[in-house]
């Protein structure tokens, strides 16, 4: 047995207690057999170094790791995106916010009164253009509603019908009237226009994509409110 | 599709490992992979770079192999956190390193691992260096395939049963003959500059 298969056993720990303190004795006594040993280690260590460089190369071989930025750095970058989307939401909001004003006030200013000659015959869209006038909204509405029970194409009926609902901010039933004038014959038909209206008013899910479509189609078909339309529009 | 990723459990890991041949060294890449976050993790918990980091995790991951083959590991803990073990010490030892200017880490097996006398330990302490290591390195690269490869399999922690088989020796005598007959040429070499 030859001194680096003595010096293996004692580093792998095969040595009986007794033949270990023996053979420690001598490393400590024998310079030559200390320098063996610790020639053995080195050179386990230098192939062991060389192992690991190579598996390094074969393991990094995929991306490389990248550090954690530090959490100053994301805090940072999180208050900057939460600014951002401040800024994004009030800018949309106020835009928003602008067209819902400006509608509201071209109806308050429109709607205010119902003309007379907006009616022509028939005596009970008479009375309930008298009552919208006198701000008896609501009364309004029912004579109007009870005309077009009678007279379900009745387009003055369904036109004062929904600006009655619309006035009353309801929008659903406002829309409801307005689409079906805007199916039917009428030649300058203004449904089209005032649904656009009521839809930005009420400002659901689709609303907005949708009243842009009506008043895009006011401005093509040159329908009343074609002026106004052309200029939300821009 | 990280969705899909395949993890392998604690259990397919040891068994590949022990395994041998190319299942070992898929599983020897599986644990590397499966717990490379720990790098990033280091880089910022301990302020050391991403390089020392990667070199501390493959040293940990290296010896967690090691353990596995050689029965060390026992099961008593799940892999992570060995392995989490290991790898702390090892960014310490960069931190101390770091902090006191001393000239590298120990990477590998520490004298202080064996239970030997305080005395023997002294002895053989004053003998070992990192510049020895290194000179030792070199000198491997000059020995023939068959040695460099027989020696690299001794260092990387493979019995000499493994070796045999690896390497197609007639039994594990004849590989453990032929390895130390290969120490003894690199102890030439070194010896000898």
């Amino acid at each position: 047995m030859n001194d680096l298969e003595q010096i293996e056993r004692f580093f792998q720990g095969a040595m009986s207690s007794t033949e270990q303190a023996s053979f420690e004795e001598q490393i400590q006594q024998n310079p030559e057999l200390a320098s063996a040993a610790a020639f053995y280690w080195q050179a386990h260590q230098a192939a062991r170094l060389e192992v690991l460089a190579e598996k390094r190369k074969q393991w990094e071989k995929t991306t490389p790791v990248k550090p954690l930025r530090k959490p100053g750095l994301s805090i940072a970058a999180g208050v900057a995106a939460v600014a951002l989307l401040a800024v994004i939401w009030l800018f949309w909001n106020r835009n928003h916010a602008s067209l819902n004003d400006e509608v509201l006030a071209y109806s308050t200013r429109n709607f205010r009164q119902l003309s007379l000659t907006m009616g022509n015959s028939t005596g009970s869209l008479q009375e309930g253009i008298t009552l919208y006038n006198q701000g008896k909204i609501k009364q309004a509405e029912q004579v109007f509603e009870a005309r077009l029970t009678h007279a379900p194409q009745d387009t003055e009926a369904l036109k004062f019908a929904g600006i009655a609902a619309m006035r009353l901010k309801k929008y659903d039933e406002a829309i409801r009237h307005f689409q079906h004038l805007s199916n039917t014959g009428l030649y300058e038909n203004p449904g089209p226009f005032y649904e656009a209206l009521a839809r930005i008013q009420r400002n659901q899910a689709d609303d907005r994509t949708l009243a842009q479509q009506l008043l895009k189609r006011v401005v093509q078909e040159n329908l009343p409110g074609k002026t106004q339309a052309a200029e939300w529009l821009n | 599709m990280i969705f899909f990723k395949r993890t392998l459990s604690d259990a397919d890991l040891i068994a590949g490992i022990r395994a041998g041949g190319l299942n070992r060294r898929n599983c020897e890449n599986g644990l590397y992979n499966q717990f490379r976050y720990l790098i990033r993790e280091a880089t910022f918990k301990h302020k050391l770079l991403p390089d020392e980091c990667s070199t501390a995790y493959s040293d940990a991951v290296l010896t967690v192999i090691e353990h596995i083959s050689s029965h060390r590991y026992e099961g008593r803990s799940g892999l992570k956190t060995y392995l989490y073990q290991i790898f702390y010490n090892k960014c310490v030892d960069f931190v101390r390193k770091n902090s006191t200017n001393r000239e590298s880490v120990h990477q590998g097996h520490s004298l202080e691992d064996l239970s030997i006398a305080d005395e023997t330990r002294t002895v053989l302490q004053k003998l070992i260096s990192d510049g020895e290591v290194n000179y030792l390195r070199q000198q491997l690269t000059r020995l023939g395939d068959k040695c460099q490869q027989m020696l690299l399999a001794w260092g990387e922690g493979f019995s000499d049963e493994e070796i045999a088989r690896n390497l197609e020796y007639q039994s594990s005598a004849v590989a453990k003959t032929s390895r130390l007959r290969c120490l003894e040429k690199l102890r030439t070499l070194y010896r000898k500059p």
